[in-house]
């Protein structure tokens, strides 16, 4: 197998992979379980910057 | 952060429009606006889809339709966030948009580089250009890439977090690196032939303005938090489509050649198929209906017969281009061939030259008496060495025809004395074989010619020689003559010989070709002296011609020159 064929193969796998993945338990996070947060005012929302909100 | 109660408090009060299909409903600020991303998506989509059936096996036809499928799911994600009454839908449906938007910018750069360059990207460039769409997709379900609802009022956001920002970083890397390989390409032209430029250039501005807009949009947006601009940004895709077509109808791009044929017809398919739905009249809908159905049935095999033509054509372009390779490929090996020929003939010369001396001197004595049984034996290597001589000769003078080489030294000079002395000279080889070579001349002219004297005298001893050799038996006879209808002098060789079939004589003036009786009777030749003799008397403006009345009835050579023009001939 080539280097070309086993970055071709890994990238499909890998980012197809992780698309798939990431749909699934988004929908089951954010849709099935409603897992987020609802904010009521401008001051509860944190700064997208501040990581130790996350 | 609330409790639930005052959420779903706070959402009754919204009160949103329940949403039809996912992605129809009142909720949308802009109708319009919101309608017209399907205006941008279904033209990209439909000519990415357009593109791939023609052209499976192309990897950039693969990646445009990546590009064009991407762009859709997103614009498809975008309408339900924009329309669906449920918050939680409208988070999932954000995150996978902004999951979806890099993959637009990852297929659109690789598409440019594999349509500007005709290949793949190199292994490791495709590795590393892939790598900042990793964080987007692990880290998509987290609240790095969407902080929470917005309910501080009813317009149904999503707060970005710093995962969106980075999405919309690699965007704006993904642009810079189409510019970037499209210049790197424009720049070299051995990488780019001229013819193809005006393609390149067309490609990168419509792959960058789309992008750009789109980029720009978002961007805008977030900055003004005001969401219609952002809306605008899609633009750029029906213009990016329209680039794509242009290029498919101009240049042939993806070897499409029946692009205008189709969007022609199905142009009109739609309009017809429309009617059925804006006539109001019910006795109208069974015409328009049966017309479809016969549009439909004559614009197949009427694109059927244009792809017919089309691949025809293009057959016979290829065969043609093979041809003419061919052909320049054969005239190179011909002129090896009468190089080496040539040399090779030059070469064996000398050697003979001296083979021939030798053989004679010692014939004469010169190096001493020679024994009575030496001398049959030395007259035998004579022959051979002469008839040798003289088939290297004939190949140099065809090697010399054929490259155009040879060199002809023009005189006025008589046609007659000239025929009169070969057939003198040849008279002593002609009583060795028992035949009588006469001379006879119709007219008292010398027959004044404009010609190589040499080569004449070439000409004329391979016809009477050719004549000799072939007649076994009677005579053969020289006559000169004037032609007064084509004011052409005239020397005609005729014997008593073996005579020639209808076929030999279409075909005797030909390289390597001999009467087809020669073999059998036992006479030597190249079958080259007679096409030697026509193509040095063609050069001269004149012509050697044969006729015969069949095998075993002889046969007439005949030498034809134009006469110089101010003499006066009496017949």
């Amino acid at each position: 197998m080539t280097l070309k064929k086993i970055i071709d193969v890994s990238l499909i796998v890998v980012l197809g992979g992780l698309f798939l993945l990431t749909t699934v338990v988004s929908w089951y996070r954010l849709v099935v379980h409603e897992d987020f947060t609802y904010f009521t005012s401008e001051e509860d929302v944190p700064d997208r910057f501040d990581f130790s909100t996350y | 952060m609330d409790t639930a109660s005052t959420v779903q408090q706070l959402i009754d009060a919204c009160a949103w429009y329940p949403s039809y299909l996912w992605v129809f409903s009142q909720n949308v600020y802009s109708p319009f606006l919101y309608y017209t991303y399907l205006g941008c998506a279904i033209p990209a989509l439909a000519i990415g889809i357009y593109v791939f059936i023609n052209q499976r096996n192309n990897l950039a036809s693969r990646l445009l339709l990546l590009t064009m499928l991407s762009l859709a799911l997103w614009v498809f994600g975008s309408l339900i966030t924009w329309a669906s009454e449920w918050p939680s839908f409208v988070m999932f449906w954000w995150t996978m948009v902004d999951v979806i938007e890099p993959f637009v910018y990852f297929f659109a750069f690789y598409f440019t580089y594999t349509f500007i360059y005709q290949r793949d990207l190199p292994p490791l460039m495709k590795l590393y250009s892939a790598i900042p769409l990793l964080p987007t997709l692990i880290l998509a379900p987290t609240p790095l890439m969407l902080i929470g609802f917005d309910l501080t009022n009813c317009d149904r956001n999503a707060f970005e977090g710093f995962l969106a920002l980075y999405g919309y970083a690699i965007e704006i890397l993904y642009v810079v690196l189409t510019l970037i390989v499209a210049l790197l390409a424009l720049k070299r032209p051995q990488i780019v032939p001229k013819e193809k430029r005006g393609q390149i250039i067309l490609l990168t501005l419509s792959v960058t303005a789309f992008l750009v807009t789109f980029s720009l949009g978002n961007i805008l947006e977030l900055v003004t938090e005001n969401w219609l601009i952002g809306q605008y940004g899609l633009l750029g895709a029906p213009l990016f489509a329209l680039a794509i077509a242009y290029l498919i109808i101009k240049y042939e791009a993806f070897q499409i050649e029946l692009f205008s044929a189709q969007a022609f017809m199905l142009s009109l398919w739609f309009l017809i198929f429309s009617l059925l739905f804006v006539q109001k009249g019910e006795n109208v809908k069974p015409i328009v209906f049966v017309t479809l159905i016969l549009f439909t049935i004559i614009s197949w095999f009427h694109v059927k017969s244009i792809r017919r033509e089309v691949e025809s054509s293009y057959r016979n372009n290829t065969l043609l281009s093979d041809l003419e390779n061919a052909n320049t490929r054969l005239q190179d090996m011909d002129r090896t061939k009468s190089e080496f020929v040539s040399i090779a003939s030059h070469q064996l010369r000398t050697p003979l030259t001296a083979i021939r001396g030798f053989a004679e001197l010692m014939r004469d004595g010169s190096y001493g008496p020679v024994p009575m049984n030496f001398i049959e034996p030395l007259a035998h290597v004579e022959e051979s060495v002469q008839n040798m001589a003289m088939t290297i000769n004939d190949f140099l003078n065809v090697s010399r025809i054929e490259s155009g080489t040879m060199q002809y030294e023009y005189t006025e000079f008589s046609l007659r004395a000239v025929t009169e002395q070969v057939t003198d000279d040849l008279k002593q080889f002609a009583l060795k074989r028992g035949l009588r070579l006469e001379f006879h001349a119709e007219t008292e002219s010398p027959l004044l010619v404009h010609a190589d004297e040499g080569k004449v005298r070439q000409i004329l001893q391979n016809l009477i020689d050719n004549s000799i050799k072939y007649t076994p038996q009677g005579s053969v006879t020289v006559t000169t003559a004037y032609n007064i209808a084509n004011k052409m002098a005239v020397v005609r060789i005729t014997d008593t010989g073996i005579g020639m079939s209808a076929e030999t004589l279409n075909i005797i003036f030909t390289k390597f070709t001999r009467a087809t009786n020669a073999n059998t009777a036992n006479i030597y030749g190249t079958g080259l002296g007679l096409f030697i003799a026509r193509e040095m008397a063609a050069q001269m403006k004149g012509r050697v011609d044969a006729s015969s009345w069949g095998e075993g009835q002889g046969s007439t050579f005949t030498l034809e020159l134009p006469v110089v023009e101010e003499q006066k001939i009496k017949l």
